[in-house]
């Protein structure tokens, strides 16, 4: 079920065609990915400031990212959990074809990161596994940069490893029976890194104190809601 | 002695000119040399001997070359001393570079002491005379001098040490108060904050010639000892929000006195950028080991915090002669000074040593980061449990 290279190539293509035309009643820019036996078409690229300002058009999403140089082509970041939901809706209301936000499996299984990457802990005890990660965490830092300046998984899925992290759908709530955004207060944010974040934060990128690296911008990426 | 010796930097001319539109009118070029000329014509004056036998005596002292290392290192010393007093010989050098200060690339032309922001500490003992050559390098394009807290007279050293571009001046101050005290450049008027805030300043340790004390006299012993720098940088932001980019030093002057003015700093940092003292950098310890953190800030109140330890010992004002605070959890510096704080760290792991002005920390920059190797203490603490569902609603 595997796109041959050369359906594989075209896919990008049109999607690169494509992709910032008026709003189309289907999205086929989405690049099917295979894994875990599943099928899930996912968007080649994050979500970018033109196409999040034709919401704000709609006065359906805040006007957050109102001076970027060449929006077509460059990540709209600053976007909280509240933002997506808002761009989400929007963008359903608008489509035939739905999306939605994917789960931190699913972006795992896309981004062909299956497993994080296994860190050297700086302390085998337990006890300090709170701190073991330490300066272990890659983090590309820097500006925001276009669309396409980190490489494609094979099957097409551009900027996995870029400095913006994205939202997923998963609760990064240590109980279990948290699942649902209403009741969680934050988010797995996948990246060159697993972070959770809380879904107020729209800039994660001061840090601090906490000794993990926090994410350097934020945005999201859109799978088709139904595979 | 003139200004020609930067003839040669190709930015000079406008930056002159900037100067001249920016400043007061007494701060032209051709007033900078008449300024230059005068300070010239001090520093001879007050370098004729007052006594002839004082000076005999000094000459007698053993003399000895400091290597000043980029912070937050400090310079091989003893903690006790041996020997009667000396006279400590240290050079440094003044560089106008371009330093990029936090992760997304925002710059400063720092004005830098040992091409370091802070610049490097400076140890000695009290009783020992500090010789400092302060070398304002040829290719710089403004006017420097120094102030010494930690010395008595003349503005600080200030009064006669100002040199032009290619020039050296020497000055020798005797250290008769033990602490920790800062320096920093103070050439005149709105040039004292404008060069404060792009990096110029730096720190003095007297040590007690033996040794520091805690309040009841017992010896203390440092295992490392670190140098934490607190900087606000004041950064001139474009019509678009983006933090400006300039071609050399001086040339955002009036945008900088802008900023400047606010009081508001855009960034404020351990050891000249943010995260120079994360990561990488943090520094390090054992479980076991006392560590001495010597904190400066030059311009701006601040208030270190051990996240995850205390300050056992603490002199907050500086002066080694105070008995020490014990066990603060956050202790304060006084913009224009710097402290001393002991600790001994009791728990592997990593501290965050942070300005507890947590915005400053988190947002503007003011962390650094202690990693910390050995044995967890479950004594000290433990997780009896890990997080889950509240069993028992209270």
């Amino acid at each position: 079920m595997l796109r041959t290279g050369t359906s594989l190539a075209l896919a990008v293509l049109t999607a690169s065609l494509l992709h910032w035309s008026a709003p189309q009643k289907t999205r086929d820019d989405l690049v099917p990915v295979i894994f875990s036996g599943e099928a899930l078409k996912v968007s080649p690229y994050e979500v970018t400031v033109a196409e999040w300002n034709r919401c704000v058009a709609a006065k359906a999403c805040e006007d957050i990212a109102a001076h970027v140089a060449r929006p077509t082509v460059t990540p709209v970041t600053n976007v909280n959990w509240f933002d997506v939901e808002a761009y989400i809706a929007w963008y359903n209301s608008v489509h035939v074809q739905h999306v939605r936000l994917p789960t931190a499996e699913e972006w795992r299984g896309f981004s062909r990161k299956p497993e994080p990457k296994a860190l050297k802990p700086l302390w085998e005890d337990p006890r300090m596994a709170w701190a073991a990660s330490y300066g272990q965490e890659e983090s590309p830092r820097g500006p925001v940069r276009p669309q396409g300046t980190w490489a494609a998984t094979p099957d097409g899925v551009y900027d996995i490893g870029g400095n913006v992290w994205e939202w997923t759908s998963t609760c990064a709530a240590n109980d279990a029976r948290i699942t649902d955004a209403e009741h969680c207060p934050a988010m797995t944010v996948m990246g060159a890194h697993t972070a959770s974040v809380s879904v107020f934060v729209r800039d994660p990128s001061s840090g601090g104190c906490a000794s993990g690296l926090p994410p350097t911008h934020i945005g999201f990426r859109l799978v088709a809601e139904n595979g | 002695m003139t200004i020609q010796a930067t003839g040669n930097f190709p930015a000079k001319g406008n930056i002159m000119s900037i100067l001249s539109k920016t400043l007061a009118p007494h701060l032209t070029r051709r007033n900078l040399l008449v300024a230059a000329t005068a300070t010239a014509a001090a520093a001879s004056l007050v370098s004729a001997p007052a006594s002839a036998e004082e000076e005999a005596d000094i000459a007698k002292l053993p003399r000895v070359k400091q290597k000043l290392v980029a912070p937050p290192f400090l310079p091989e010393h003893e903690q006790v001393a041996t020997g009667g007093p000396k006279v400590i010989e240290v050079t440094l050098t003044i560089e106008e570079k371009k330093m990029v200060i936090d992760d997304e690339g925002t710059e400063v032309w720092a004005l830098a002491y040992g091409g370091s922001v802070p610049g490097p500490m400076i140890v000695a003992h009290e009783g020992d005379y500090v010789e400092v050559t302060l070398q304002n390098l040829p290719n710089n394009i403004m006017e420097h001098n120094i102030d010494f807290h930690a010395a008595t007279g003349a503005l600080g050293g200030g009064a006669l040490t100002k040199i032009v571009p290619g020039e050296q001046v020497v000055l020798r101050w005797k250290a008769i108060k033990p602490g920790v005290f800062i320096y920093h450049c103070a050439p005149g008027d709105i040039m004292i904050p404008y060069h404060v805030v792009h990096g110029m300043n730096g720190a003095v340790m007297v040590l007690p010639r033996d040794g520091l004390k805690d309040g009841k006299g017992k010896a203390v012993k440092y295992d490392r000892v670190y140098y934490v720098g607190e900087q606000d940088y004041y950064i001139p932001r474009d019509d678009q929000g983006n933090f400006k980019k300039y071609e050399s030093a001086g040339e955002n002057m009036s945008d900088a006195l802008d900023v400047m003015r606010t009081l508001t700093p855009t960034h404020v940092v351990f050891n000249g950028a943010k995260g120079a003292l994360t990561g990488d950098h943090a520094l390090t310890a054992k479980v076991g080991e006392t560590v001495l953190f010597i904190h400066s800030q030059a311009n701006r109140d601040s208030r270190p915090h051990l996240i995850g330890g205390h300050g056992d010992l603490v002199w907050e004002g500086g002066s080694f002669n105070d008995v020490p605070d014990t066990n603060l959890e956050t202790w304060f510096i006084r913009g224009g000074s710097a402290g001393a704080m002991v600790y001994t760290f009791r728990q592997p792991g990593i501290y965050a040593y942070v300005n507890h002005n947590l915005i400053e920390a988190v947002m503007l920059g003011a962390t650094g980061h202690v990693k910390v190797e050995g044995e967890w203490n479950d004594d000290l603490m433990k997780q009896v449990s890990k997080p889950g569902p509240i069993t028992n609603q209270g």
